[in-house]
């Protein structure tokens, strides 16, 4: 979707400085002693989920002083990012050993934190979004031929994609809150997605949705089953399993799969 | 259905880009737009699309003031085609002619949004096309997929932006013969911005050409197509002729 409205192959809630937000407040949380325990890891996923959504706010802004083009809110994505990072580094300078260690942990993403119980918010948000994401199906087809094309189509360019970005946020922050930093599989299952069912965004929304599920699944099997009996953390894996195929992906289609954005 | 233009200004920033221009396209006329880059061209055309709202003056489309129209229904009226090639995802050829159809359907495309994409198709003769990505196609040959896209939304005003740029020479008279026949059987007030004057003469019925946002000179290609406005406005020294009952003018040297 983001890589939709965006018109960029990279585009992913990481250049959009969603991740890193969202890091920057876990990173706070624990530095400031909430911890992982009781009511303090509460106000993790809290704080994760407030600053992921003030670094999309700080994006849009910056964006929205030059015009919401593609260009201008991937560069103050980009921007938001590494900003975030510094900071999250920062934090972990002056952290003692202990909070350190619960912040990169939390930076490594995992799913072992994963219930039942916590898996409700993370449901309602989705299948709120996935049918107003859809209604914008064909706006995003549309923004595919352009930004001036697709207004003459009809497209509120900006709407859409201030609203996109809004669901993409919502829907990022309510995951990356409980399970910290999963790298990889926003930017990876989008590519699978669209060489199984083509650019149409009706099909490739849902389809994006089921592959990334997929493939998170799969490497969270792999995790706990490569170094058994030591789980290692899902974002880890992600990462290996995804760079590969993805240079994979790009290097085998033949077609010009992708025109400059 | 008539565009009027009424003398309308346009500023980007600072710079003032069109001052107080006028003109009126009827029903199945094609007006050539012509002048030097930067004169203006494509930022009328837009204020005509509805895209760009004029700082004064009026654009009316069908005695409706174009930015009050609703961007569906605007969509549907108005064929607009930027300059350029879409970049983006690879759509195939009939995907990208049925997103022109985007302001008629709901969800999923209906019959009639089919059959609208595949006459416009089979009117391009991209048939053979069809089922390929854009992306694999000659910039030429994306040219032709737009103007079939425009066509299919089935419009009342067809606005081209310099639709033959990436073409070669067949191309550019098989394009815009097409264009002009288009124009008459379905009465479709057209306004296309060209580079090349020769074909502009051949495919208008009136030419219009701007000049630092003004309009220089306006009417019959004959009239309009002299060497003393091409001086004034290209600053070319160019001879005028007749041959086979056109008009046309070819370019010597810098004035």
């Amino acid at each position: 979707m983001l890589q939709g409205t965006l018109r960029n192959p990279l585009a992913s809630p990481f250049t959009l400085g969603i991740s890193g937000g969202a890091a920057f407040g876990a990173a706070l949380a624990i530095i400031l002693g909430a911890g992982f325990s009781g009511t303090g890891r509460y106000l993790v996923i809290m704080n994760a989920f407030t600053f992921a959504l003030l670094a999309a706010a700080l994006v849009y802004g910056l964006s929205a002083v030059r015009g919401i083009t593609a260009e201008a809110m991937v560069l103050a994505g980009v921007a938001m990012n590494f900003l975030f990072m510094a900071l999250t580094s920062l934090l972990q300078y002056f952290g003692g050993a202990e909070e350190v260690k619960a912040v990169v942990f939390w930076l490594m993403g995992s799913l072992h934190t994963a219930s039942w119980g916590r898996l409700i918010p993370v449901a309602v948000v989705s299948f709120v979004s996935l049918p107003l994401l859809l209604r914008r199906a064909w706006d995003l087809n549309a923004l595919a031929t352009g930004d001036e094309a697709a207004r003459s189509l009809g497209t509120a360019v900006e709407r859409v994609r201030v609203e996109c970005m809004l669901l993409a946020v919502l829907l990022t922050a309510s995951v990356i809150c409980f399970t910290g930093i999963i790298g990889f599989v926003s930017l990876l299952a989008p590519h699978i997605a669209r060489l199984i069912v083509g650019p149409d965004h009706r099909f490739l929304l849902p389809a994006s949705a089921i592959t990334g599920a997929l493939v998170l699944l799969g490497a969270d099997s792999l995790a706990r089953t490569v170094v058994a009996p030591i789980e290692l953390p899902v974002g880890i894996v992600t990462s290996f399993l995804g760079i590969p195929l993805f240079v994979y992906l790009l290097l085998r289609s033949k077609q010009v799969y992708w025109r400059g954005g | 259905m008539t565009i009027e233009v009424r003398e309308i200004s346009f500023r980007y920033g600072e710079r003032t880009t069109l001052r107080g221009v006028s003109l009126e396209v009827r029903q199945g006329e094609v007006m050539g737009l012509l002048g030097p880059n930067g004169a203006g061209k494509s930022t009328l055309l837009k204020c005509i699309a509805g895209l760009l709202r004029p700082a004064e003056g009026t654009v009316h489309i069908g005695g409706r003031e174009v930015t009050r129209i609703r961007p569906l229904e605007r969509a549907r009226l108005i064929g607009y085609v930027p300059q350029g090639s879409p970049d983006g995802f690879p759509f195939t050829v009939f995907e990208t002619v049925l997103l022109g159809r985007i302001p008629h359907m709901g969800f999923s495309p209906g019959e009639e949004d089919l059959k609208a994409a595949a006459e416009a198709i089979s009117l391009l003769e991209l048939q053979e096309f069809a089922a390929r990505r854009i992306t694999e196609l000659s910039g030429g040959e994306r040219q032709r997929v737009l103007l079939a896209q425009a066509l299919a939304r089935g419009p009342e005003v067809l606005l081209l932006d310099e639709p033959t740029a990436n073409l070669d020479l067949r191309g550019q008279l098989e394009s815009l013969a097409l264009m002009s026949e288009v124009a008459r059987e379905r009465g479709i007030a057209t306004v296309v911005v060209l580079h090349d004057v020769n074909l502009a003469a051949r495919f208008s019925h009136r030419l219009a050409i701007l000049d630092r946002g003004r309009i220089f000179a306006a009417g019959e290609p004959r009239t309009v197509l002299t060497p003393t406005t091409v001086r004034e406005v290209y600053h070319v020294n160019a001879v005028a002729g007749e041959a086979l009952g056109a008009h046309y003018l070819v370019p010597i040297s810098p004035a």
